[in-house]
């Protein structure tokens, strides 16, 4: 298999159902779809934005593929091998090649850790032969990484601010020198401010490590600002994938023409422009609609889209959208 | 004469001006607020005018909220909390109130039927254990006297009139049972019901998906354009700015640091920390390039005790100049007719800049 | 940041010595000062009470069931011992028995709600049911048919009440670790590579030490009133070691002639176990 040539990471028909227990003797009575069939690549060196609103299912896809979350059905591949297929020593050695980062920088550290402890405890588990001041050493050139000085070693996460404990969660994500990771919507609880230093930091150590990430992020400017691709989810489905100019240019999904236009803008021409309001909430993802999963609120759905299931298509070279209604976008 | 005309007398001069035609709506002078020996406020004077939209932006730790809950009256109580200046609501009409120098009875009558105000998380807001129904009539009949069955159908008529589709199974239904965003319209519901004339919108969207915000936005627009209140709009979010604010205020570390129209702030901000704010934020078509960053503020926001000297933005400031700006804290001085921004050096630096 | 923190933080920062910051926090805390103080009372006569009680508590003499005088103060009982001398010496007995049986208590308790709360699935189904109906047999009943069983000596009290105080614990530690498991860190060690024995070791279990030291607290005190009880019941420690719960007892019988040895070792059981339940509640 020429490894070099297949994406880092594919996903394939990826479902993740979690069962609903309730009535009499707790038995399973209905199916959360919270990811229903999700396909798509990252690529070596590369940015996937995930873009998607509450139960579109986003979060559940990045911890599918870190295995974090169990899958129902659907296949991961990392280089082009199934995670399926890996016995102990391949999934210890798949564990220092993904990561991932969180979104609420105090709660995903352990408040009874210091700095020193956090960054290190990768290295530990996954059994590095490193010394204790070699640990040490390990640990300051971490924080290094995410610009954070050596005095940070002893402190602990209640005596830093949100930003600094989110430097401290990236560099633990360093630690074992991975490939791949998944940023969960990585600076949506910082301040404004403090979310430039944390988007600088990413891109940056993208490039200085040749990492590629999933981007989790309900922000499209910032995903646009980041990512070289965005996919957009919604209750559980990719409604559209592509390079992230394109998509945020000349989307070619209708939701995804609703969710830009709800960014609420400004700068060159603010207010220009007829905002797409969606009526109503989002679908239970119990019970998702027939065909078309976003057609209840869709301004141009018709007849066919209850029937028919719509599929990623090409619409543009490596630009694929999942709607039927070719002829409006 | 416009509101921010009032709003700069209330900054710039000492003397009321008898002459002055129209009297902002709500006029908060000199407020300042201690939490022990931390300064939450110092010297925040503004005034919001009748039916106008102004945006309070800040980052945590501003003091914005605090602003919100010292005209509310819901400041903590506490032997440490001290809090100075006057906020004169509806002056020069004969509803004229000063609401520092009422009691707490008064206040609560001036509570919810003059000013509301919504939060960011409707869900702590909402009691878990009574009905929509149950909690909106009882926002109605606080301040009106009304028949159960009046209030009911008020009750109903505002949620009709929030867009909420199904307003009877909704006045029934519980708060666990409504979506983000049902439950906020419910909130704005109640903070509506005894049609106040400002209305107090602390990160109202914050935690709501963008397709909900975006239904959002347009609803308080319309709700204005009905009720022609004013709202006191407090955000992190500039696009949300943009949109909704007729003028805006800048809060940095308890002070007031720019204020003026919307579009002559975020189109020509004055104040370095304004000027970083904006740019610190991605804007749609904008695309990473290889070594491009974000401006990023560095640092963090100061925690401001009792005898602080110089500019507060100091430390973090790229224009700072030792020995001018960590000296006095630069006023609040105006940079064109009605925009003020706070800075002793913006005009050196706007000239450096052309 | 609320005003509470702010003035926690500024009060923190504005003191000067040692003693003056131990006494804002504890002031700013009554029922965990309170607590303290009784707890620290009782130890301190525990330890040194060789050194406190004026006369040996064992020793009888002649004076049988005196009154109050200078040199008994809480006068003698049935075979002329000082009951002072005696209350001061039961402060050992049952501080041992009340910690001894906590800690049973706790190296019982928690390793099983940790496994129930941790693991979860079967582990949890099983263990539930076990602990649940531990919790639904009164305590004091429980320990009262053991201890008729196994007989009452000093080590068997210790053990029979860490095995009937263990339920508490291990509910208690089970909830907590649902709590704990949920937590992102621990998530963040997952996908670190760490198993489950790790993450139990280095993050679960840390972050529960608070919560058991506040329970531990109050099941001590738990265990002294129940071992009280045990004595008053005829079935604690064989004598002649002096012991609260069996000086009330026989105390009872001469209330007319001195009723300070009832009263007295009653007093010393409801200090030391209101105490110890203060100073862990207040930490809860």
């Amino acid at each position: 298999m020429n490894t070099m040539h297949a994406p880092l990471i594919e996903v394939r028909d990826l479902r993740a159902w979690y069962p609903v227990r309730g009535g009499v003797a707790n038995r399973v009575i209905s199916e959360v779809k919270a990811v229903n069939g999700v396909s798509f690549d990252v690529k070596h060196n590369e940015i996937l934005g995930l873009a998607g609103e509450s139960g579109s299912g986003k979060s559940t896809i990045g911890r599918s593929i870190i295995r974090l979350n169990p899958h129902t059905s659907g296949q991961i591949r990392f280089k082009g091998a199934d995670l399926a297929d890996f016995n102990s020593r391949e999934i210890h050695d798949f564990r220092r090649k993904v990561q991932l980062i969180f979104q609420d920088p105090y709660a995903s550290l352990d408040p009874r850790m210091n700095v020193e402890e956090i960054v290190t405890e990768p290295l530990i588990v996954l059994g590095f032969p490193l010394s204790k001041r070699q640990r040490r050493q390990k640990a300051a050139e971490l924080l290094d990484m995410v610009s954070l000085s050596e005095a940070y070693l002893e402190r602990r996460p209640s005596e830093m601010s949100g930003g600094q404990c989110q430097r401290v969660g990236i560099a633990r994500a360093l630690a074992a020198g991975p490939e791949f990771i998944v940023a969960d919507e990585p600076v949506s609880a910082l301040d404004v401010s403090i979310q430039a230093q944390i988007t600088n930091l990413l891109g940056d150590l993208k490039e200085r490590l040749g990492l590629s990430l999933l981007f989790i992020s309900h922000d499209l400017a910032l995903m646009q600002y980041l990512s070289d691709r965005v996919a957009v989810a919604y209750l559980g489905k990719i409604m559209e994938i592509g390079p992230s100019d394109q998509i945020c240019s000349s989307p070619k999904h209708p939701y995804t023409e609703a969710l830009l236009s709800a960014v609420p803008k400004f700068g060159e021409g603010h207010r220009a422009g007829k905002r797409i309001v969606l009526s109503g909430d989002a679908p239970n993802p119990i019970s998702p609609p027939s065909g078309c999963v976003f057609r209840t609120r869709c301004p141009y759905a018709i007849g066919e889209c209850a029937e028919i299931v719509p599929q990623l298509s090409e619409r543009s070279p490596g630009h694929l959208s999942a709607c039927i209604r070719t002829d409006v976008l | 004469m416009s509101a921010l005309f009032a709003f700069e007398s209330a900054v710039l001069m000492t003397e009321d001006d008898p002459l002055q035609a129209e009297q902002p709506l709500i006029d908060v002078r000199h407020l300042r607020v201690q939490f022990g020996r931390n300064c939450a406020l110092d010297d925040v004077s503004f005034g919001i005018g009748r039916g106008k939209t102004v945006a309070l932006v800040g980052e945590s730790g501003s003091g914005k909220s605090t602003v919100a809950l010292s005209i509310m009256g819901l400041l903590p109580q506490g032997a440490d909390v001290k809090t100075q200046g006057s906020v004169v609501f509806d002056g020069g009409t004969e509803n004229q109130k000063d609401l520092f120098a009422l009691s707490e009875r008064e206040r609560r009558k001036v509570r919810g039927k003059d000013i509301s105000m919504i939060f960011q998380d409707p869900m702590s807001s909402l009691n878990p254990v009574y009905t929509i129904q149950s909690q909106i009539c009882e926002a109605i009949r606080a301040h009106q006297k009304c028949s159960r069955g009046e209030s009911k159908s008020r009750a109903l008529d505002l949620l009709t009139s929030l867009g909420v589709p199904n307003p009877a199974n909704c006045l029934s239904s519980y708060p666990h049972q409504l979506s983000g965003g049902m439950r906020q319209r419910v909130m704005i519901a109640m903070a509506l019901a005894c049609g106040p004339s400002l209305l107090i919108a602390d990160e109202p969207t914050t935690a709501l998906d963008a397709t909900i915000q975006a239904q959002l936005l347009e609803l308080f627009k319309a709700v204005q354009a009905r009720t022609g209140m004013a709202i006191l709009f407090i955000t992190h979010n500039i696009g949300i700015v943009a949109e909704m604010a007729d003028e805006v205020m800048v809060m940095y570390a308890g002070q007031l640091v720019e204020a003026g129209p919307t579009s002559s702030v975020l189109q020509n901000p004055k104040m370095p920390y304004t000027k970083a704010l904006l740019r610190s934020v991605p804007v749609l078509g904008r695309r990473r390039q290889s070594g491009d960053v974000l401006e990023a503020i560095p640092g963090q926001v100061p925690c401001v005790s009792g005898q602080y000297q110089g500019c507060r933005f100091f430390a973090r400031c790229r224009y700072a100049e030792a020995g001018i700006c960590d000296l006095a804290t630069p006023p609040l001085e105006r940079v064109e007719s009605a925009h003020l921004a706070r800075c002793f050096k913006w005009k050196s630096v706007q000239e450096a800049a052309q | 940041m609320t005003a509470t923190d702010t003035t926690r933080r500024l009060e923190i920062s504005s003191i000067k010595s040692f003693g003056e910051y131990a006494w804002k926090r504890l002031s700013a805390r009554p029922r965990l000062t309170v607590g303290c103080i009784l707890v620290a009372f009782v130890v301190f006569m525990g330890i040194f009470a060789p050194w406190i009680a004026p006369n040996d508590p064992s020793e009888s003499s002649i004076n049988v069931l005196i009154g109050p005088t200078h040199a008994n103060w809480f006068g003698t009982d049935d075979l002329g011992r000082d009951v002072f001398s005696r209350v001061i010496y039961g402060a050992r007995t049952s501080l041992i028995i009340g910690i001894g049986g906590a800690v049973v208590a706790v190296l019982v308790g928690a390793p099983i709600g940790l496994l129930a709360g941790y693991l979860g699935g079967v582990v949890d189904l099983i263990l539930v049911p076990v602990i649940d109906l531990f919790l639904a047999m009164p305590a004091l009943v429980l320990a009262l048919i053991i201890i008729t069983m196994v007989g009452a000596s000093f080590g068997n009290i210790v053990l029979v009440l860490g095995f009937v105080m263990w339920p508490i614990i291990a509910r208690l530690v089970r909830g907590q670790a649902l709590t704990v498991k949920t937590q992102p860190f621990v998530d963040a060690a997952k996908v670190a590579g760490a198993g489950p024995i790790w993450i139990m070791r280095k993050h679960v279990w840390p972050n529960l030490m608070r919560v058991i030291a506040a329970q531990f607290a109050i099941i001590v005190s738990f265990c002294i009133f129940t071992s009280a009880s045990l004595s008053f019941l005829g079935l604690g420690v064989p004598p002649p070691t002096p012991d609260w719960g069996g000086m009330v007892r026989t105390g009872s019988d001469f209330l007319s002639i001195n009723p300070l040895m009832s009263l007295a070792p009653g007093l010393a059981v409801a200090v030391t176990a209101v105490g110890f339940y203060l100073m862990g509640s207040a930490v809860e």
